[in-house]
């Protein structure tokens, strides 16, 4: 965490307002004692009273269904992004954040496209483009409400479907233009820790794609196509390995920072043949670097490691409401739940 | 019970015949029935074990599953699992048990199984996905054994039927009869004998 | 008019100016931190106040030391007293300390406290831990204070 502080750190002043906000809307991000008791309660029921009794009224469940449990959180997650681009001086971050659900709408409307499907889809409304100009670009080819960034992603995409007949590898080249833009508008920022925390989580997940793809039993020539370029982490060193035992992977990133989400992730997919602990590590990982948010009072690190704290937060939910609906142990529960922000 | 038969040689002849067949066909169908009964306990034991291993890895997968999309929306499932790609196809064949025929499922599977990109996805769910493979297999091949039980049990059903007939109607009726012819032509040699016997008598005395 | 006397209205200027300016960033920065507090929660307000009013102090040294040398070469007796060229000099380097800094330590004092105002609203009971961090930037501005008027009182008129 501390490793990202450097001159630049603290300096934005314009940043004093948002960050005083959330210094205020920390106080309703989850700690660990709230989730423990979460945990340990009987039921859902008693386990979502307990964010009530801690003041939480955010989260306030009328039904205990699982798709308006799943519209409350999505409607926080909605908000979440909301207050960003409310507080921040700037609407980059907000832009940031947003274009990921762009590119799940695009996914999800060019699927539905090549395999014939007219049905309603689950699209997020919150993206930086509007869904009626996604839907015409997609479906009728008009091309005019979107960037011509975009339209060359779609045109790639439909392409790469139409060449290999594998959704996998459309949304695989879907996904690497999500980055493209993302990294695009990241030099147009110019902001140290932006790049840091971006880059690292291309490593990070340049590392889960390369497991994956052993387990979907991708041949390593296509490797090159499907990982992430902007990371730190090389990609043609993955490619070396990739043949390599599994056991031996570790090893090549001894010197690296994410040696210790590497040895452990591996090590447990070798034992329980899962590939769970090495998300979780990863979440884990980029989590604790955003901690530096906490320490900030003019910078973007705030608002940053505030945002992601959020969704961290909905995601321990998630896993606390599914985990008790489904009657998982409080132990498998505690096991795979997330570090906390606070 | 006596058969409506007349009682002369020539029907218990005829009946004699008939009841050696008889015979012969009830052991030809015990052994069948025994022998079926044989090959019904073996696909019930079978049927166990299958079902036991179905039932252990239904329950180990979708556990697997539940904690591999545990962090994840509906939604974000949603958009994954509403495209699939993957077609799976049953072809049927017929073999002989003991002449009754039962179905044999064949699976066959194409396409695609991961139709998902890499990030936003849980990478549990590759792993899970690709285990789930082996319950479709799993399940046709119960849905197999159970067809050819129901099968076997209808013609064990229909040979024990065929069998109790045999034993209990057919050939006590058959030597019933038999006896009952055996003793009415005895009966008739009796009464002849003493009739010649009374007309020797009458003719010496004269 | 004696040539010494625009050397000390310099100084004055320098201390009441460069002093509140720096002030004026100062409560600036934490007012804005403040006003993203109190967005949230409205019932902080005095804690609130407390801590953006501090770095205003510099601008008030800087005053001080302004009146101190307005009233030691007779601006306010109506009738300013001649100065020589040295004495104008002292005066004005005299000034110094408290322009320079008070403009920075109120800057810096400013980001203290609105650092601060963060801590009060996580932890409201710790009101005077916070009050502490930014009054140790105090100190500085104080000492400065100090120097200045030791400074001015050496200078003979």
């Amino acid at each position: 965490m501390l490793k990202n502080i450097n001159e630049s750190t603290n300096t934005l002043e314009e940043y004093g307002y948002a960050c005083g906000r959330i210094r205020d809307l920390e106080k309703y991000l989850l700690n660990k004692e709230i989730i423990h008791k979460m945990i340990e309660s009987q039921d859902l029921e008693k386990s979502l009273r307990v964010l009530a009794e801690n003041n939480l009224s955010e989260y306030s469940f009328e039904k205990l269904d699982s798709s308006s449990i799943d519209q409350v959180l999505v409607n926080i997650s909605k908000r979440n992004l909301n207050l960003i681009s409310e507080i921040s001086p700037y609407p980059y971050l907000f832009q940031l954040f947003s274009w990921k659900h762009d590119f799940h709408n695009i996914k999800v409307l060019l699927k539905a496209k090549m395999l014939g499907k007219k049905e309603l889809f689950p699209l997020y409304d919150l993206g930086n483009l509007s869904l009626n100009g996604l839907h015409a670009a997609v479906f009728e080819g008009k091309y005019q409400l979107i960037p011509i960034k975009i339209k060359r992603f779609i045109k790639q995409a439909e392409e790469g479907y139409l060449k290999y007949d594998s959704l996998q590898l459309m949304e695989v080249s879907i996904d690497k233009g999500y980055y493209e833009t993302i990294f695009e508008q990241l030099e147009d920022i110019n902001q140290d820790f932006l790049f840091y925390y971006y880059k690292t989580e291309v490593d990070l997940l340049n590392l889960i794609i390369t497991c994956r793809c052993k387990i979907r039993e991708i041949h390593k020539s296509k490797l090159a196509e499907i990982l992430i370029k902007y990371g730190q982490l090389s990609t043609q060193k993955l490619i070396d390995i990739y043949d390599n035992p599994l056991h031996s992977w570790s090893n090549n990133f001894q010197k690296s920072d994410y040696f210790m989400v590497i040895e452990q992730g591996i090590k447990h997919w070798i034992e329980k043949n899962s590939l769970l602990k090495f998300e979780q590590m990863i979440d884990n990982y980029l989590l604790n670097l955003l901690k530096i948010g906490k320490y900030t009072t003019f910078g973007l690190e705030c608002v940053i490691g505030y945002y992601y704290a959020k969704e961290n937060d909905l995601k321990n939910i998630r896993i606390i409401i599914n985990g008790k609906k489904n009657s998982l142990s409080d132990i498998m529960i505690k096991k795979y739940i997330r570090d906390t922000y606070v | 019970m006596i058969l409506a038969v007349n009682p002369n040689r020539m029907e218990l002849l005829k009946l004699k015949r008939r009841l050696e067949l008889a015979n012969r066909g009830y052991k030809l169908l015990k052994d069948k029935r025994d022998a079926l009964i044989q090959k019904f306990i073996k696909l019930v034991y079978e049927n166990k074990r299958v079902r036991e291993e179905f039932d252990r890895k239904i329950r180990e997968r979708t556990n697997e599953f539940l904690l591999a999309t545990i962090c994840m929306g509906e939604n974000d499932l949603n958009s994954i699992f509403m495209f699939p790609q993957r077609l799976t196809k049953v072809k049927t064949e017929y073999s002989n048990i003991m002449s009754v025929k039962v179905p044999k499922y064949q699976i066959t599977e194409k396409g695609n199984l991961f139709t998902y990109g890499m990030i936003d996805t849980s990478p549990e769910l590759d792993n899970s996905l690709k285990k789930y493979q082996e319950i479709a297999p799993l399940m046709i091949k119960m849905a197999e054994l159970d067809k050819a039980i129901v099968l076997l049990t209808e013609e064990i059903e229909k040979t024990r039927r065929r069998v109790n007939a045999l034993e209990y109607v057919m050939i006590p009726n058959l030597e019933d009869t038999i006896k009952f012819i055996t003793m009415k032509l005895d009966e008739m040699a009796r009464s002849s004998n003493s009739a010649i016997m009374r007309i020797k008598e009458m003719i010496r005395g004269e | 008019m004696s040539d010494g006397i625009i050397l000390a209205y310099l100084g004055a200027a320098l201390a009441i100016g460069l002093a509140g300016s720096g002030s004026a960033i100062g409560v600036g920065i934490a007012g804005t931190t403040g006003t993203g507090l109190m967005t949230e929660d409205p019932s902080k307000f005095g804690l609130v106040l407390i801590l953006q009013a501090i770095p205003g102090t510099q601008g008030i040294y800087g005053l001080l030391v302004g009146f101190l040398v307005l009233t030691k070469i007779g601006v306010f007796a109506g009738s300013p007293a001649s100065l020589t060229v040295k004495q104008g000099l002292m005066i004005l380097y005299a000034c110094l300390p408290i322009a320079i800094a008070g403009f920075f330590s109120a800057i810096y004092q400013g980001k203290t406290s609105a650092g601060s105002i963060g801590l009060i609203a996580r932890r409201p009971e710790e009101v005077g831990k916070a009050v502490v961090m930014p009054a140790m930037v105090e100190t500085y501005a104080v000492l400065a204070l100090l120097s200045s008027i030791l400074m001015l009182n050496g200078v003979e008129v």
